[in-house]
């Protein structure tokens, strides 16, 4: 048996491992006469050796010259991104496209949530969210704004006028004009949220998050954008959703092109922009950890499910309450697929099916149902 | 009157990645040949996937030289290389949406391989695949921190950063994974030893 201590001294030698891994012949006298002194020290070094070897595994086989092919690959590919990002810098100073879409005036604030003037004081907060309170003072010259702030440590359902919901989730903000214009839907977003947006081709649906815009006709997806973060995500989960920057130089074209354009992503794919590096690269959603909410993974598909189950699905999806006689509508089951509906169109199917009604009522949807045979 | 601040002259390494830093693409390109070995080798402790290694790498040159005026200057290139090449590994792993790693390391390369030719006696290479199976019941932190200590010859103060945990931790971490190691490797070898007499 040989020592731990000596056998952690042994492989500490800074001279042992260059004998071992750099196969240094010229020191194989001096282990081998380290090794006669005393005979026990025989162990020890094979045992470290072997301890070496193992920990180093297969050596790295490449030819000298695919090394230098890859090495003078990268440079050219960072030159020319560095021009690039040059240009991109350029129009960004020059021209911020979304500014011309907006007269420039004065008008009043309308907020839902009162820990507006409590954020407002703090110094961190104002420069998480300085582009976009940019974006929507931009927004807010030319009509009433109305502004969702989670603040809470759950997520938060936001209606919108067309009929499209919104997950809110916390530490986000989102503001909408209170009545769409009749061409397009606008909402900015600051923080995370899952949309599910009511289908209206005529009328495209655009989320202004930071930097990135996203063109929507209909269809459900996540988009995280937080004010320090350094990426911007926006991830579909059903439908088309097109994607660009606010610099872009076809931005305009880009938003009233009639079809979606520019970086199209389909379900189960994501675009992720890199602010340090101003860049846009799509790629495949296979990692749940980047969907936190229980929607995002629900497909709101059901067979013969009882009402009471359907209704805790969309109370955790939504986060919101539903109430209703669950003793007279015991019997109720539903049969359907729901997908990405907005959540009001779901309650219209779900109450059809069962014949009852809903009302929204504060913050609480009241279900009156008859019982099912 | 004598110095004695250790690092007066700065290492042959030292002077590439100051010229690299002020835009010299020589320096930079004999820097990454000399490093591009030890990063893949370092990668495949967590990929099998040399695509995922190689992108990886690419990025990492990339971004080193479009930032090369913010960088600083370093104490080892080899460090400052070997722990962003590791951020930028988890990175590309997570597009190429393959599973996140601290699980994996290691898990590929500590088989018996052809690569053991070199011990030439049969007990030898025995005794090899006893300590690499060892190796692999350590959990993978332990082995990372072996492999950095006593392969890459990082510094305690080093892993330590990079792992962002206290040195004291790592120190400790490597005499426990080494003692737990020779308890295994001889129980197995014992057991070895009985089954073939």
């Amino acid at each position: 048996m040989i020592n731990n201590k000596e056998f952690q001294e042994l492989l500490e030698n800074t001279s042992f491992r260059a004998w071992v891994f750099e196969k240094n012949t010229q020191d194989d006298a001096y282990w081998t006469s380290w090794v006669a002194e005393d005979i026990s020290r025989k162990e020890l070094v094979e045992k470290a050796r072997t301890f070496l070897l193992s920990i180093q595994g297969k050596s790295v086989d490449l030819e000298e010259q695919y090394i230098d092919l890859q090495i003078r690959k990268a440079i050219q590919q960072a030159k020319k991104e560095e021009k690039t990002i040059v240009e991109e810098i350029e129009i960004n100073e020059v021209v911020p496209i979304w500014k011309r879409y907006w007269a420039v005036a004065a008008s009043v604030i309308v907020l839902l949530g009162a820990t507006w003037f409590i954020l407002n004081n703090k110094n961190e907060s104002q420069q998480e969210f300085a582009l976009y309170q940019q974006q929507i003072s931009e927004a807010k010259a030319s009509d009433e704004l109305l502004e969702v702030i989670n603040e809470g440590q759950k997520s938060k359902l936001v209606q919108l006028p067309d009929g499209s919901s919104i997950v809110l989730q916390k530490n986000s903000r989102l503001s909408y004009k209170k009545a769409f214009d009749a061409e397009k839907r606008e909402v900015y977003l600051v923080g995370e949220a899952f949309f599910e947006v009511a289908k209206n081709p005529e009328r495209p649906f655009f989320v202004y998050a930071n930097e990135l815009v996203t063109k929507v006709l209909g269809t459900s997806f996540t988009i995280k954008a937080f004010g320090k973060d350094q990426d911007i995500r926006v991830i579909v989960k059903t439908g088309r959703v097109s994607v660009f920057t606010q610099t872009d130089n076809n931005a305009t074209q880009l938003k009233n092109n009639r079809e979606l354009t520019g970086m199209v992503l389909t379900a189960n794919q994501q675009a992720i922009y890199q602010r340090q590096e101003i860049r846009l690269v799509k790629a495949i959603i296979d990692n749940p950890v980047i969907l936190t909410l229980p929607i995002e993974n629900q497909k709101f598909e059901f067979v013969a499910t009882p009402i009471s189950e359907v209704f805790g699905i969309l109370e955790e999806s939504y986060g919101v309450d539903i109430v209703y006689d669950e003793e007279v509508m015991s019997k109720c089951s539903i049969t359907a697929k729901l997908g990405d509906e907005p959540l009001f169109e779901k309650l219209k199917w779900i109450c059809s099916i069962t014949e009852s009604s809903y009302e929204v009522s504060d913050g609480q949807i009241i279900i009156t149902g008859k019982p099912c045979k | 009157m004598t110095n004695r601040f250790k690092s007066t002259q700065p290492s042959q390494e030292q002077i590439l990645w100051n010229r690299f830093r002020e835009g010299d693409e020589v320096a930079f390109t004999q820097l990454s040949k000399q490093f591009y070995k030890t990063l893949v080798h370092y990668g495949g402790k967590f990929t099998s996937n040399s695509q995922i290694i190689e992108d990886a790498i690419q990025d990492l040159l990339i971004k080193l030289w479009l930032r090369r005026a913010s960088l600083s200057e370093v104490e080892s290139v080899k460090f400052y290389l070997l722990r962003a090449f590791r951020n930028q590994l988890f990175k590309t792993l997570q597009t190429f949406k393959a599973v996140p790693l601290e699980e994996d390391f290691g898990d590929i390369h500590f088989e018996d391989s052809s690569e053991t030719s070199f011990i030439e006696a049969e007990s030898s290479k025995n005794m090899l695949h006893k300590v690499s199976y060892s190796l692999k019941q350590l959990p993978e932190r332990q082995r990372e921190i072996l492999y950095l200590r006593f392969y890459q010859d990082l510094r305690v103060e080093e892993i330590a950063q990079l792992l962002q945990i206290k040195p004291q931790s790592v120190s400790n971490t490597i005499q426990r994974a080494l003692s737990t190691l020779r308890e295994n490797w001889e129980i197995s070898l014992m057991f070895f030893c009985w089954f073939i007499s």
